[in-house]
């Protein structure tokens, strides 16, 4: 895979591992992707398929001691992150590679005003330039938090829902990073609130050139503002397509389910489809696809070999034996 | 923003620190090798000679305080300090003293029949609880014939006057100017050592008080000083302080229990000595209250035959001690070796198979703490009087709830109960606190010859001459061993251990480590 | 917060008088009478009757509990038996040196057990998390007179490094302090460890760390802010009540003239008013602890500031 000038991250077969005293588990499983500057990407699939672990080990802030990145590359403007030491990361960390925790409420640090929250992205990478608080007021009325020369000095828990998911993107922002990850901004939120933080989302983006990738398990939220997306099952990418395609042409049966499982707006449909089954245990993965047990067009060959990553047309690969030609 | 923070934490920690090292900075007292330490395991209640309360209290205001007579360093027979001379008077109601001139209190003041007056009436005032106010009733009147002649006026003849007579005089003028509360922080007295500084519940700092040597009278051997302070210490725990000894923390420790000696044995700089001169007995009280019973004699002389003294004394107490059947120590007026019953469980059983014991029954036998190795005492003897039939209850009881049943003679207290007597040199006390049938504290209130031997109680106390008075206490053993309600076990070595650099001897028939200011500090 | 915080001191004022009530019962409905303690054998019976009046001891209970009300609305908590004193007085005449000894002991087993418990769970499963889960184990398991006397062997008898008992120096505190302070550091340790990996793995020490905060200020300031909390409470709350029960054992071994020693020695010589305003003192600053602790936590968590 030669790398491409135009990507500011690109993920290389990177497999992260947790040691347990169960057992060992493949949280990622050989995942690679790129993400294109200015580009927002956004990262979908059901509750513990690996996306929040995907996105905590391109920040290198996998939970320690249990969790390993074992093997791969992640390269970040075409550097190895996996070469950086930790506190060439701490550098990076919060300047040019930032991220979005999902639910603010526990996010922030209670006992810490927004400001001196806001300033330490700041502080830490020498940033300061005039008043620290004048930055933090700036940045807290970039993502229109209401009177922010008061907001500055209050306390998280005196903030609401809505407005700390922003004083939250705010510190995600604060130097302009060249990577923003966001781990679901708006699962925390109402539907009114979310739509205005996505909003905020795209137009910082405008401002600031930032490629974005979005976790989410909301194909809603995806359509709104991604503009390719990565589906993940059971620690694996298994499609990956710009959102058009994706949405007229979906591959993967798993990608399928996903997208017949979303009410849209004037299509009466009798019954919401919804995917049967759960997912694998991480501890007991299945041999072969890891959908196949719940995958309609299962066949033997499913559960017998992993299927190899097919490119279906420009930009757009799924993992799946359906389009494996012998 | 984040980092001024971090400044106030680090203010707070060298606040800390200087919060925990100041203290011992300014506790710190530079090592004194002049110090003589010696180290005691009740704290001392007052230094005040006129509120005196407790035996622990004794040896520092003897220190500081000089009483008529003295005893002996080396004999331990009676001997006069500040008193010239003793004259018994009108067969023992008057007792006239001359005192010798020329004894100074620390303040300057001469010592005089005034001051000698003054502290008698003040340790006989009830409020001022001194532990002497019982015993003190016993003078009619102190009368100054001149500033160092006096009169002692007894209601009747006292026998054993001369225990009332180690008092130490306090001076009137001092006392007088200064209020009972600064004389309590800042005694004075005329004592060969004076008054430094005290510590509640640390120690108390003596010095050596230039111009008062060791007061020299006829008989008692002339000596100097070695050292320049003595400090008695308070170290509650036993083995905190023989292992203070050990280190040579400490110079001197009394009261050293037999199985504690292993230890510092093996210690070349530890020096053990050891006197069988104390008056301190242990024994076992029978309570005929509780079960009248307990007034059988026979039955009494089976528990007086079932027991192994010996083995006791060998078994619990490493050989530290001796068999004692008389109720009066070696150290004691009294005592008469020729006593002695002999081990004989047969004999036992056959006074057992007489007596109204009915085979079976279970005698409550109590205990406290206050006897060393009371629970091991206690065992042994359970045994003891199993092995002849007799069936015993072991209880231990609290020191404080046994005191007050022993008072209240609260049929809790058992049938029989295992005690130590302190120790007083004089029978006198302890026979009218125990033995007479109208006491609070005696156990048998109706022994058969009750009246023959309150008569006899009564008549030793009055006898002033020391033979006849010693036939009478003869007479009174030998109907306490007739009626044999309770009997006497042992009595014990006091071992007392210094470090190699000083040296002491105990004086003989003392009680509370005497004469400490004739510790030796070795070259 | 005020009207809170005036709750608080009269719930503290009526916890002391109900204390004060009880212990004033259970000290006289007990079997030990304290003139029988106190006489020497050498008292006569007119010397008990003196000491029973002198003490008020002749009248009745309820009578004896209405004076003693009375006098405690003067200030005057009793005269001790055995000193002839001001129990107050010679409570505080010893109390100098539990605080002395309770401070240094406070500092050592705070700053350990935090160290050891930041460092334990900084680092799980390492050198340091292990001998601090053996030393916390050993702290709460041994009991303090064991490891006082076994402290003396070693340190005072066999290596000669440490004077055994005494205040002369700084020297005289290693011993006691350490005594002391094993059983808060194994608390502080436990709490500290399980407090900071709760903290550690929150988002908001993700949150900081993805910011780019440097781990010691990531640890210090968002992981250690946060789990002290807990610890807090229990450095102030249980401390007070702590410290004094084990200066009781810990003072009594190495000879140090506080308060824990006072009160045992004044208990076996059945001292009524000492032990009395010693229980009464113990329950007042375990009282004030705790409104202390009501305190520091509004300074540390704005939640309860702002409430």
């Amino acid at each position: 895979m030669q790398t491409n000038q135009d990507n500011i991250l690109e993920l290389q077969n990177v497999t992260t591992t947790f040691f347990t005293k169960q057992g060992e588990v493949k949280a990622v499983d050989d995942v690679s992707f790129r993400v294109g500057k200015g580009e927002t990407v956004g990262l979908v699939g059901e509750s513990g398929c690996g996306k929040s672990v995907t996105s905590l080990s391109i920040m290198r802030l996998v939970p320690q001691p249990a969790g390993k990145i074992v093997s791969g590359k992640i390269l970040f403007r075409n550097e190895d992150l996996m070469q950086k030491t930790e506190e060439e990361m701490r550098h990076l960390r919060g300047d040019r590679l930032s991220m979005i925790l999902q639910d603010p409420m526990v996010a922030m640090n209670q006992l810490l005003t927004v400001g001196k929250q806001l300033g330490e992205p700041y502080v830490f990478h020498d940033k300061v330039k005039g008043s620290l608080q004048g930055m933090c007021i700036d940045l807290l009325r970039k993502v229109k938090v209401p009177a922010p020369e008061s907001r500055v000095n209050d306390y998280p828990f005196q903030f609401s829902g809505g407005m700390s998911q922003r004083a939250l993107i705010a510190m995600g922002i604060a130097n302009n990073p060249d990577l923003l990850i966001a781990d679901e901004p708006t699962t925390a939120l109402d539907v009114t609130i979310a739509t205005q933080v996505l909003k905020l989302m795209k137009e910082i983006q405008g401002e600031t050139n930032s490629s974005i990738i979005l976790i989410t398990h909301d194909l809603a939220t995806v359509a709104q503002i991604c503009t390719r997306v990565l589906v993940m099952y059971a620690g694996r990418i298994v499609e990956s397509a710009p959102i058009k395609t994706f949405y007229k042409n979906p591959a993967h049966p798993y990608s399928v389910g996903l997208i017949q499982s979303v009410p849209v707006l004037g299509r009466s449909v009798e019954r919401l489809a919804s995917i049967s089954g759960q997912p694998p245990s991480l501890f007991a993965m299945p041999e072969g696809c890891r959908f196949a047990p719940r995958c309609d067009k299962a066949h033997k060959k499913c559960f017998k070999a992993y299927p190899p990553k097919t490119q279906l047309e420009d930009d757009h690969s799924a993992a799946c034996w359906l389009y494996v030609k012998d | 923003m984040a980092r001024p923070r971090m400044h106030k934490a680090r203010i707070l920690v060298v606040f800390a620190i200087a919060v925990m090292v100041l203290p011992a900075i300014t506790d710190a007292l530079a090592a004194d090798d002049a110090t003589i330490k010696v180290g005691m395991r009740y704290d001392i209640s007052t230094l005040n000679m006129l509120e005196m309360k407790l035996g622990s209290d004794i040896p520092a205001i003897l220190l500081m305080n000089q009483g008529l007579i003295v005893p002996h360093p080396e004999t331990g027979e009676r001997i006069g300090l500040l008193a010239k001379t003793f004259q018994v008077l009108e067969n023992g109601k008057k007792i006239k003293v001359e005192m010798y001139q020329g004894a100074r209190f620390h303040t300057g003041d001469p010592v005089t029949a005034h001051d000698v007056k003054f502290t008698y009436a003040e340790c006989a005032n009830p409020k001022n609880s001194n532990m002497m106010a019982g015993a003190l009733d016993e003078i009619e009147e102190i009368e100054i014939v001149d500033d160092y002649t006096l009169i002692f006026h007894f209601w009747e003849a006292y026998a054993p006057w001369e225990e009332l007579m180690w008092i130490g005089i306090c001076s009137k003028k001092y006392y007088e100017k200064v209020g009972p509360d600064k004389f309590r922080s800042h005694p004075v007295g005329s004592g060969s050592l004076r008054f430094v500084e005290r510590r509640i519940g640390e120690y108390v700092l003596l010095e050596v008080a230039d111009g008062y040597p060791l007061y020299s009278p006829k008989g008692y051997p002339g000596e100097s000083y070695s050292f320049k302070y003595l400090k008695i210490m308070t170290i509650p725990d036993d083995m905190t302080r023989l292992a203070m000894l050990e280190t040579g923390e400490l110079d001197l420790v009394g009261e050293i229990l037999p199985h504690q000696l292993k230890r510092l044995n093996g210690n070349k700089h530890v020096k053990i000595k050891k006197s069988d001169q104390v008056p301190s007995l242990i024994g076992i009280a029978c309570l005929p209250n509780t079960d009248p019973l307990m007034m059988d004699r026979n039955l009494g002389l089976a528990i007086r035959h079932a027991i192994n003294r010996q083995e006791i004394v060998d078994k619990i107490f490493l050989g530290e001690g001796y068999p004692l059947y008389l109720y009066a120590t070696k150290a004691e007026l009294g005592h008469d070796p020729s006593i002695a019953y002999a081990y004989d469980p047969q004999r036992a059983r056959e006074f057992l198979a007489k007596s109204s014991y009915k085979k079976g029954m279970p005698l409550t036998f109590t205990y406290t703490s206050m006897v060393p190795n009371a629970p091991l005492v206690a065992a042994l003897i359970q045994k003891y009087l199993q092995q002849v039939g007799i069936t015993v209850k072991l209880q231990q009881l609290e020191e404080g709830t046994a005191a007050t049943y022993t008072r209240n003679r609260d049929k809790r207290l058992g049938h029989m109960r295992l005690y130590q007597w302190p120790g007083s040199r004089d029978p006198n006390l302890r026979l009218w606190l125990s033995v007479l049938s109208t006491s609070d504290y005696a156990t048998a209130t109706n022994r058969p010859r009750k009246a023959e031997m309150d008569a006899l109680i009564l008549a030793q106390t009055r006898e002033m001459d020391k033979a006849k008075r010693a036939e009478l206490i003869r007479q009174i053993h030998e109907i306490m061993e007739y009626d044999a309600i309770g009997t006497r076990l042992f009595g014990l070595n006091m071992i007392y251990g210094m470090s190699d650099r000083v040296d002491y001897t105990w004086t003989p028939k003392e009680p509370y480590y005497p004469h400490l200011q004739r510790i030796q500090l070795l070259k | 917060m005020q009207g809170y915080i005036a709750k608080r001191i009269l719930i503290a004022i009526f916890t002391i008088f109900a204390v004060m009530t009880v212990v004033f019962f259970v000290f006289r409905l007990g079997p030990a009478d304290p003139v029988a303690v106190m006489l020497s054998p050498n008292a006569t019976p007119q010397d008990a009757e003196n000491l029973t009046k002198k003490f008020g001891l002749d009248k009745p209970l309820i009578i004896q509990y209405g004076n003693f009300l009375k006098n405690v609305s003067k200030g005057d908590f009793g005269t001790s038996f055995r000193f002839n004193e001001p129990a107050l007085k010679v409570l505080f005449e010893r109390f100098p040196a539990t605080l002395k000894l309770g401070l240094a002991a406070f500092f050592v087993s705070v700053s350990m057990g935090l160290c050891l418990g930041i460092l334990s769970a900084v680092k799980p499963d390492s050198i340091i998390d292990r001998l601090g889960r053996l030393l916390a184990l050993a702290g709460m398991s041994l009991p303090s007179f064991w490891v006082g006397v076994m402290l003396i062997l070693f340190f005072g008898v066999t290596l000669r490094w440490l004077p055994i008992a005494g205040r002369g120096t700084a020297m005289h505190y290693v011993m006691p302090t350490l005594c002391m302070s094993l059983y808060p550091i194994a608390l502080i340790t436990r709490l500290s460890r399980s407090s900071m990996l709760d903290a550690l793995k929150s988002d908001y020490v993700t949150m900081a760390r993805i910011k780019g905060v440097p781990e010691f200020y990531v640890i210090m300031l968002h992981a250690f802010k946060n789990a002290a909390i807990p610890v807090i409470t229990v450095i102030f709350g249980l401390f007070g009540a702590l410290m004094v029960g084990s200066a009781v054992v810990v003072e009594y071994i190495f000879s140090w003239p506080g308060i824990g020693r006072l009160v045992m020695e004044s208990y076996f010589a059945r001292d009524y008013p000492v032990v009395q305003i010693f229980v009464i003192f113990v329950t007042f600053v375990v009282v004030s602890l705790n409104l202390i602790v009501d305190i520091v936590y509004a300074y540390i968590d704005p939640r309860i500031r702002y409430q």
